[in-house]
């Protein structure tokens, strides 16, 4: 795909606002369903600076998996637990926003000077375009290999351990056999809330 | 000599033995702990025969010692990686095999001795396995070849002392006792690893003798300066410091007193404690180039020594007046090794093992007799205000008590005497005001020493005078109310009468002499308590001349008849008649005051009351401790402790997170946490990179 | 490229360990969908077996020829192998642990092990990976299997928070991570492989510019995630209460090991251009975890969260051998680490079986234990001893290597850190001790008095207490015959070019020739007159 220089420069002032943006509400916004919303504009967008950057393949999985799942499990959990419960207004809550922001100020001005202060080595080869796919394929067949395959068993674990989230309840039918187990139902009792410090009951003061 | 090296390739079955023994029956307890514990005759007979064979094993290396056969290292290179080596393995040179002797002889008495004194105690077996497992590690200790192997024993032998001073957890203190002895050997043992790593780092060996000479070498030629030497040498010092109850890390001592005496008598008097000495000994090639170093060890034993017996006068419970003893005692050992005299203090070591053993051993029996009149209570049966005329009822243990008082006061012939003059005559050629303080405190020690006899076995029997009990239990809970503060309830009064009205009905009028098994130990002490002195004697040294330092050289001895000769009487009748003077003085003091009781001793009290006060409180030092130490940590952990936990909490409370919460899951996801420790996370991402860029 | 070429090239053989644990997962998956509940009785063998197999496939590929195979994604070196061994190893021990466990809590014993395995695999492929994408995907396969262990029991709430907050701390942490390889991507010019990136870094010659110094912090957070160093280590006490004790055994062990087998494999391969930068965070992070995992841990009253403090600090005293970065300093905390893989597995053990037998874990309930179970009390004694550094047991040797190491490499201050945080360790483990041995009878806790008659024939407990046993003894008799695990670290390290040649690199600038060496000739001549 090739645009002329000042349309890509369009665009990509374009998609970046549209990205800050979005992203800006998903944090700052307190209904819940909006941000989720948002978070698929954020997905979009970036997908968006992917066609620029002329990588089709990837803005294309960043469509599919980010928005068609990621996205849309986000919106199927909280349309679930529908829950909509006002924050209160906590006290010195201030305190934590400020923090916060700082935290996330100072990392930004960190990165930007190093984005801007690092001399890139950039490459010299040509885009492949939209023969990216064919090359991303023989990639994961032969330096890339390990991981592709490695990946196959993560997402079979990560299936097997989503059933047993999912799953219902197994109760055994016979009742335990074994005269302890009774009193052991549970591995461990819930703990008692005691502050940390508290101890040395043991030894008279 | 075919037959002799036999014997010592033998010579690590001597630790091993006693090892075997605490391991099956430990096992025994652990798998099949009612079959085993039913099984206490058999037990204590196995352990007490193995325990014997080593004795048997290092009787023949010491004669054999004797002999002059040279000495006998065997080493093995037991783990490397790179240029980290350890070697392990065993030495017996003059040094080991007396210590080898001691050890073995007190242990075998001391267990012979605790089938009578335990024999009711359910923990009898256990107690077997704990006595045996800890000789072992002794013996292990006395045999090492470096400093590292010495290091593991030591922690070993650390160990035992804290399980055994615990064995009565059910009496109070007894695990306090236990906790603070543990607390105070951990400052020794820290300096002593960190000693230890610092020499081998600066010399590159765990030998003794290597580390000395390269140690002078490194100060001499000036790529270590003699200012970081001697910290070297004082943090290796730590760890005798606090193993052998020096000031000012004896303050565990007289409260281990709360074990069952026999652990008193075998650890706390004879072997352990002297563990501190022995390493002195052994890292002599150390410190004897660092004057700073000796000098230190010098003052530190002297003052010790002096603390001690001045802190004796005044203890009523028995055994804590011992143990104030062998504290002073141990400071005489640690003031002969900094003054240079080697072989004084390791020839007072051997006595004193056998002397002090034997007192406590007695002390044992006393408090087995007392038992019978005012019942299992410590104390009551160790307080010295309700004992007087056993004589008559333990006429064994009182005579042998009576030898061992007249040995640690320095009375000729008897062993304490020329140990004593041998470290106080040293002492005076190095320095007179070590010597005074010395001299002094040997009078005070013959004081203590005999208003303790007295007031023991002379006089008239006061264990079934009650006022003196109840008198006795209203100063202790007065001591406990002090410490609980105005505000406490005072319920005691009642118990009190109680319990007096309770004791009254099963106890026996009056105090019985102790079964066989334990008074045969005590007369086998008493042996080597009056005579052992003799193979010492300024006259002929044999012990010299068997124990001294590597780096010297001594005279062959000459017979009799020319020693006599070529003594300078004149000196010796100086010093040994100005020691056994003030001996005398002391012992005349306590007759008067106890025996005949020409002087009151309350009025004595009443009129020094600050000094008299001072000793009665151990000189304050536990009491500047709990306020410097215990509380400033306390307080000091408290505040850092909470710090991770609290400092999350409180900030998340203080911005108040904790939002209304119905559901179970979000409930903990809710409060903020997880966003505050994510929070933290980047934070700190940020922070190194400032830190790592700016640096 | 035609199929057998592709096939030599790629030296499938190296990865046989993984491959027999990815056989051994499937035959348990899929026996245990035939087999039903029954399956129970055979699976934890038949995943004990396989990783055995895996271990021993290990061993013959000690010192093999060729260690790099995947065209370059995995490198099977002895360093590897020697990390690779250990994860496997934690992961044997906590099968028994978990058959009783998880039998209790009525859950389902099948899937646990297959989780478990696959946390294994991630391990491993960890330890060897090559390139920053394996490394990604192994780190993942580790991190999410945790995270599912973590959240085993679902139907405790405890279960539940620990494993979301695990999540979510993780998924920050890996955010990161992946943040400072992408950017190691770009600074050195699309380069994958460890070594080529860091040949880029050589080449481009800038006096470590802030990119490579932003990359490696970013790196070093995720790492320091894994090995719970502070302040990466918020995590960890809640996700130790609140998971179930043998997953707990695991991450302490495993999940712990692969994070240093990255650590030194990512930083020592991709960041010689700022080695004093990163010596520079890890020496921050070794004195932070010591210093502040000790101290926290004196305040605790849970078993489990004392036992995650406690782990916190040893991660501290393994990355002083880490920041010394000598031969001896790697092989110091391969050791520690041998070690710590016996005495922590056992400590975890024994608070399993006592929870098993009392449904509890706070540290109060422990009194007078040994006046009703001798043998769980001496085996708790002798792992909490160990894990304090009491001589002569295994974790002494461990300690004192390590501290000896950096003491020869001149890292005084780290050493004294460590001296005087392992004394104020040994108190909080002494009071364990204490309170199990040292009590009088009435002042038995609850738990105790109303403790059960020890049984070993009930279902599941046979294997715990044979796996017990075994780690005491390994516990104690590996301070006293520790030639042969002092000889495997170190060879692992010599025959690992990666290290050898970062050690050549770090001796030859500072050319700081220890002392000793330097002494012994003058010391010789002097002894010679």
């Amino acid at each position: 795909m090739t645009l002329a220089e000042g349309v890509q420069l369009v665009l990509f002032g374009l998609l970046a606002a549209l990205v800050i943006g979005t992203a800006l509400g998903v944090v700052l916004l307190s209904n819940i369903v909006y941000s989720a919303f948002l978070l698929g504009g954020v997905f979009l967008s970036i997908s968006g600076l992917y066609v620029l950057l002329n990588a089709g393949f990837v803005a294309a999985a960043q469509i599919l998996i980010y928005v068609g799942a990621v996205n849309v499990l986000i919106l199927f959990g909280i349309m679930l637990v529908n829950k909509s419960q006002p924050f209160t207004p906590v006290r010195r809550g201030w305190i934590r926003l400020i923090a916060t922001g700082g935290v996330c100020l100072g990392l930004f001005a960190l990165l930007s000077t190093m984005i801007l202060g690092t001399s890139w080595q950039l490459s010299t080869e040509t885009p492949v375009g939209d023969g990216a796919t064919v090359l991303i394929g023989m990639h994961f067949f032969s330096d890339f290999l390990l991981p592709f395959e490695l990946a196959s068993v993560l997402l079979l674990m990560a299936l097997v351990g989503a059933i047993i989230l999912a799953r219902r309840e197994f109760v055994p039918d016979e009742p335990p056999t074994d005269a302890i187990s009774d009193a052991l139902k549970l591995p461990e009792r819930p703990r008692e809330l005691v502050p940390a410090g508290r101890e040395g009951s043991e030894s008279p003061e | 000599m075919e037959l002799i090296e036999p014997i010592y390739q033998y010579a690590w079955l001597v630790p091993v033995l006693p090892l075997v023994g605490a391991a099956i029956v430990g096992t025994g307890l652990i798998s099949y702990s009612q079959t085993t514990s039913t099984l206490r005759r058999p037990s204590a007979v196995f352990i007490v025969s193995l325990t014997g064979a080593a004795m048997v094993l290092s009787f023949l290396l010491f004669f054999s010692q004797v002999q002059g056969h040279e000495v006998y290292t065997r080493t093995f290179e037991w783990a490397s990686a790179g240029d980290f080596k350890l070697t392990m393995g065993y030495t017996i040179d003059h040094l080991a095999a007396l210590m080898l002797v001691i050890v073995t002889t007190v242990a075998f008495l001391v267990m012979v001795y605790t089938d009578g004194y335990m024999a009711h105690d359910p923990g009898y077996v256990r107690f077997y396995a704990y006595l045996s497992l800890f000789s072992s590690s002794m013996l292990g200790l006395v045999i090492s070849p470096n400093l590292l192997q010495i290091y593991v024993f030591w922690e070993l032998v650390g160990m035992c002392s804290y399980l055994l001073i615990g064995f009565w957890y059910g009496r109070d203190g007894a695990a306090d006792a236990c906790q603070k002895a543990f607390i105070t050997n951990r400052v020794g043992d820290f300096g002593l690893l960190l000693g230890m790593l610092a020499l081998f780092w600066a010399t590159g060996s765990f030998e003794f003798d290597v580390m000395g000479e390269r140690l002078t070498a490194l100060v001499e030629n000036g790529s270590l300066t003699a200012g970081v030497a001697t910290i070297f040498a004082v943090l290796i010092f730590l760890g005798p410091m606090a193993k052998s109850a020096q000031f000012p890390l004896h303050v565990w001592l007289p409260d281990a007193m709360e074990g069952p005496t026999p652990i008193s008598a075998l650890i706390h008097a004879a072997t352990m404690v002297a563990a501190g000495i022995f390493l002195v000994a052994r890292m002599f090639p150390v410190f004897e180039d660092l004057p700073t170093v000796m000098t230190a060890i010098a003052w530190v034993g002297c003052f010790t020594a002096f603390m001690g017996a001045s802190i004796a006068i005044t203890q009523n419970d028995i055994k804590k007046g011992l143990a104030y003893s062998t504290m002073s005692q141990l400071g005489y050992m640690m003031l002969a090794m900094g003054v240079g005299a080697y072989g004084a203090g390791l020839f007072h070591l051997m006595t004193h093992a056998y002397f002090k053993a034997m007192l406590f051993l007695c002390s044992g029996s006393v408090i087995h007799g007392m038992e019978e009149v005012v019942g299992h209570d410590p104390l009551l049966a160790q307080d010295m205000r309700l004992m007087g005329g056993l004589r008559k009822y333990m006429p064994i243990t009182s005579a042998t008590f009576l030898v061992g008082t007249l040995a640690i006061c320095g009375i000729p012939p008897f062993a304490g005497f020329w140990s004593k003059d041998e470290i106080l005559g040293s002492t005076f050629a190095v320095s007179p005001v070590l010597w005074a303080i010395g001299w002094l405190t040997a009078g005070i020690t013959a004081f203590y020493m005999f208003r303790m006899y007295f007031s023991t076995f002379e006089g008239e029997f006061r264990g079934t005078n009650k006022e003196i009990q109840t008198q006795l239990k209203r100063e202790q809970l007065m001591a406990m109310g002090a410490s609980l503060g105005p505000g406490a309830m005072n319920p005691q009064e009642l118990t009190l009468d109680a319990e007096a009205e309770h004791g009254e009905d099963h106890h026996a009028a009056t105090p019985h002499e102790s079964p066989i098994s334990m008074t045969l130990p005590l007369v086998a002490l008493a042996v080597p308590s009056v005579l052992i002195g003799l193979v010492g004697t300024p006259f002929v040294n044999y012990f010299e001349a068997f124990i001294h330092p590597p780096s010297e050289e001594v005279e062959a001895l000459l017979p009799w008849s020319e020693a006599f000769a070529e003594f300078e009487w004149s000196e010796f009748i100086l010093m040994a008649g100005s020691s056994v003077g003030i001996g005398l003085i002391g012992i005349s003091l306590a007759i008067l005051m106890y025996a005949q009781k020409k002087i009151d001793p309350a009025a004595i009290a009443n009129q020094i009351k600050p000094l008299y006060q001072l000793s009665k409180n151990k000189w304050y030092i536990d009491e500047i401790y709990d306020a410097v130490f215990v509380k400033g940590c306390r307080g000091l952990a408290k505040q850092t402790l909470t710090m991770d936990v609290r400092i999350v909490d409180g900030i998340v409370n203080l911005a108040g997170f904790v939002t209304l919460v119905t559901g179970e899951g979000l409930k903990y996801l809710e409060n903020g946490r997880a966003q505050f420790y994510a929070l933290i996370v980047f934070g700190a991402v940020l922070g190194l990179v400032l830190v790592s860029g700016i640096t | 490229m035609d199929f057998t070429n592709l096939a030599s090239q790629l030296n499938a053989g190296i990865i046989l360990p993984e491959g027999i644990v990815v056989a051994t997962l499937l035959v348990v998956l899929v026996g245990d969908l035939i087999a039903g509940r029954a399956s129970t009785r055979w699976t934890p063998y038949a995943t004990m077996a396989g990783l055995s197999l895996a271990i021993v496939a290990l061993i013959y590929q000690w010192d093999t020829a060729t260690p790099l195979s995947f065209l370059g994604s995995f490198m099977g070196d002895d360093l590897s192998i020697v990390f690779r061994g250990i994860i496997v190893l934690s992961a044997i021990a906590t099968v028994p642990m978990s058959i009783r466990y998880i039998e209790q809590s009525g859950t389902s014993l099948a899937e646990f092990l297959v989780i478990m395995m696959t946390a294994t695999l991630g391990g491993m492929f960890l330890s060897g990976a090559n390139d920053l994408v394996t490394i990604f995907v192994a780190l993942e396969t580790l991190s999410i299997s945790s995270y599912l262990l973590t959240g085993y029991m679902k139907r405790d709430p405890r279960s539940n928070e620990a494993a979301l907050k695990y999540l979510l701390i993780g998924a920050a942490s890996s955010a990161i991570f992946l943040y400072g390889m992408s950017l190691l991507y770009g600074l050195s010019g699309g380069k994958m492989k460890l070594l080529e990136i860091s040949q880029s870094f050589v080449a481009a010659d800038s006096d470590a510019p802030i990119g490579i110094i932003v990359a490696l912090v970013f790196v070093i957070a995720g790492i320091a995630f894994k090995i719970a160093a502070v302040p990466f280590h918020q995590w960890t006490p809640d996700v130790y209460e609140g998971s179930p004790t043998p997953v707990v055994a695991f991450l302490s062990v495993g999940s712990k090991t692969a994070g240093f087998a990255l650590a030194i494999r990512l930083l020592v391969a991709v960041f010689p251009v700022v080695s004093e930068q990163w010596h520079f965070v890890f020496t921050a992070l070794a004195i932070l975890s010591m210093v502040l995992g000790n101290v926290v841990a004196l305040a605790q009253t849970s078993m489990k969260r004392l036992l995650a403090y406690s782990s916190i600090a040893q991660a501290g005293f393994l990355m002083i051998g880490l920041v010394v970065g000598t031969e001896a300093g790697y092989s110091s905390m391969i050791f520690y680490l041998l070690i710590y893989l016996f005495m922590n597995l056992g400590g975890f053990t024994c608070v399993i079986l006592f929870s098993l037998r009392t449904g509890t874990d706070q540290i109060s309930e422990y009194s007078g234990l040994y006046q009703k179970d001798p043998l769980l009390t001496l085996c708790l004694s002798i792992c909490l001893l160990s894990l304090g550094g009491i001589p002569p047991l295994a974790g002494f040797f461990g300690k004192l290597y390590i501290f000896w190491a950096g003491w020869q490499a001149g890292a005084y201050g780290l050493v004294l850190v460590g001296l005087v945080t392992s004394v104020i360790s040994i108190y909080y483990y002494i009071r364990v001790v204490k309170m199990m041995v040292v009590k009088e009878p009435q002042e038995m806790s609850d738990a105790i008095s109303n403790y059960p008659e020890v049984r070993w024939d009930l279902p599941g407990l046979r294997p715990l207490q044979v796996s017990l046993i075994l780690a005491v003894v390994a516990t104690s008799l590996a301070g006293i015959l520790s030639n042969p695990l002092f000889t495997l670290a170190n060879n692992s390290v010599s025959h690992t070019p990666l290290l050898q040649a970062a050690i050549d690199q770090q001796q030859a600038p500072k050319a700081v020739v220890p002392p000793v060496a330097t002494i012994a000739p003058a010391v010789t001549s002097v002894a010679q007159r």
